[in-house]
């Protein structure tokens, strides 16, 4: 959800949410940048990557379309580095694909990664466990918190900026309603695929398929 | 590469004047596959009026009309016969060609061939809240891969940065 900065900078209350959330996004950039480790440099970039082409795959959904944001994951595998992350797709969506817009970036940016840096500190630590299933679970729960924060903070932002937008906030919560479950589940089979063959993204070890034991006889 | 939005070159004549039209989305210096990189959302209607030979005709009066008849925009044409006008409104502008002389030609821009962002007339900006659909054309591959691109050069300078730091930090060994 890119909030369009020309419905935004219309109003006086839009323009100081879009002042505030510029504000914000650039103290988050600078944590994530002062966090940044030299052998994480790829990692940041990969993510970047990511996030920056799964936002283009719209999934037609009755009436609108809808796309992944993987904010949960960049979350669980960056830290604070997913504000950079997301500030450089974001600012190469606006120049290449005019999506959102420069002077939302701020907002924007603080929409799509802060719920990430919430979710790296609620579940890295659920998500280092060795059960496959507790890992999906974590997985699962992160990306779905990252898109519900992510929606509530745009809503937040749509109401902050006064009575016209409120119905557009309205109708952003009930769609991310419906993004929940997916991007929960997606990020969820990422996440177990991650620890069973890059667990050093998740800072974790190799999470090694519980052999059941099977009594013959 | 000259992808810039440009209508049709349609050359609507009547009384022996020609009008082509072409959409400039603008101001901007640099063109993005035809989207402004400064995502302002102005639409200039730009073009110019010629006489069926091709001389141009210059002080011509051109004036853009709203579906309701009301003037939303008026200017004159150049020496070389061009004209542009700001399009405010995201409506169907009728163009009228006067040149004073009893020459006419008209034209109509239809608000689909207009940035999506403008207002609609009359009414309060609905414009969408949200702007997840890239407008213009359709994510090109080669877009999705500049943007990779890019990523993977800030990445390298990153590397530079954050490599500079790290000899600084460590000392001699």
């Amino acid at each position: 959800m890119h909030l369009n900065e020309i419905f935004l900078a219309g109003t006086a209350n839009g323009q100081e949410v879009l002042i505030a959330g510029a504000a914000a996004a650039a103290a988050g950039t600078a944590i994530g940048l002062y966090k940044l480790d030299y052998e994480r440099i790829p990692q940041v970039g990969v993510l970047s990557s990511v996030f920056f082409v799964v936002s283009l795959i719209h999934v037609p959904l009755g009436p609108t379309s809808v796309h992944l944001m993987l904010g949960g994951l960049l979350g669980l595998v960056l830290g604070w580095a997913a504000f950079p992350a997301v500030l450089i797709a974001l600012l190469l969506q606006a120049v290449f694909f005019s999506m959102g817009g420069l002077t939302a970036l701020g907002i924007n940016t603080l929409i799509m990664a802060l719920p990430g840096v919430i979710c790296y500190y609620l579940f890295r630590r659920t998500v280092r466990l060795g059960n496959e299933n507790l890992v999906f679970l974590a997985g699962l729960a992160a990306g779905a918190t990252a898109i519900l924060l992510g929606a509530l903070i745009a809503a937040g932002s749509l109401f902050a900026a006064g009575k016209p937008f409120e119905i557009f906030g309205q109708l952003l919560l009930g769609g991310q309603l419906l993004v929940a479950p997916i991007e929960g589940l997606v990020t969820g089979s990422v996440v177990v695929l991650l620890r069973k063959v890059r667990p050093e993204l998740l800072e974790a070890p190799l999470l090694v398929p519980v052999r059941e034991e099977v009594s013959c006889g | 590469m000259d992808r810039c939005l440009r209508a049709a070159p349609g050359k609507c004549s009547l009384s022996g004047l020609v009008i082509v039209v072409g959409l400039v989305l603008g101001p901007a210096p640099i063109l993005a596959h035809g989207i402004d990189i400064d995502a302002r959302v102005r639409g200039t209607i730009a073009g110019e009026v010629l006489y069926h030979d091709g001389t141009p005709v210059h002080d011509a009066t051109v004036t853009a009309s709203d579906p309701a008849g009301e003037e939303i925009g008026r200017t004159t044409t150049d020496r070389q016969g061009k004209f542009s006008i700001e399009a405010r409104f995201r409506c169907d502008h009728h163009l009228l060609v006067d040149t004073g002389d009893g020459h006419g030609a008209e034209r109509t821009i239809a608000a689909s061939q207009l940035p999506p962002g403008l207002p609609p007339r009359g009414e309060v900006p609905v414009s969408p809240a949200t702007n997840d659909q890239p407008y213009g054309q359709r994510p090109r591959l080669r877009d999705v891969l500049s943007g990779i691109g890019y990523i993977v050069g800030v990445a390298g300078i990153a590397f530079y940065f954050l490599g500079v730091r790290r000899r600084r930090s460590r000392p001699a060994d």
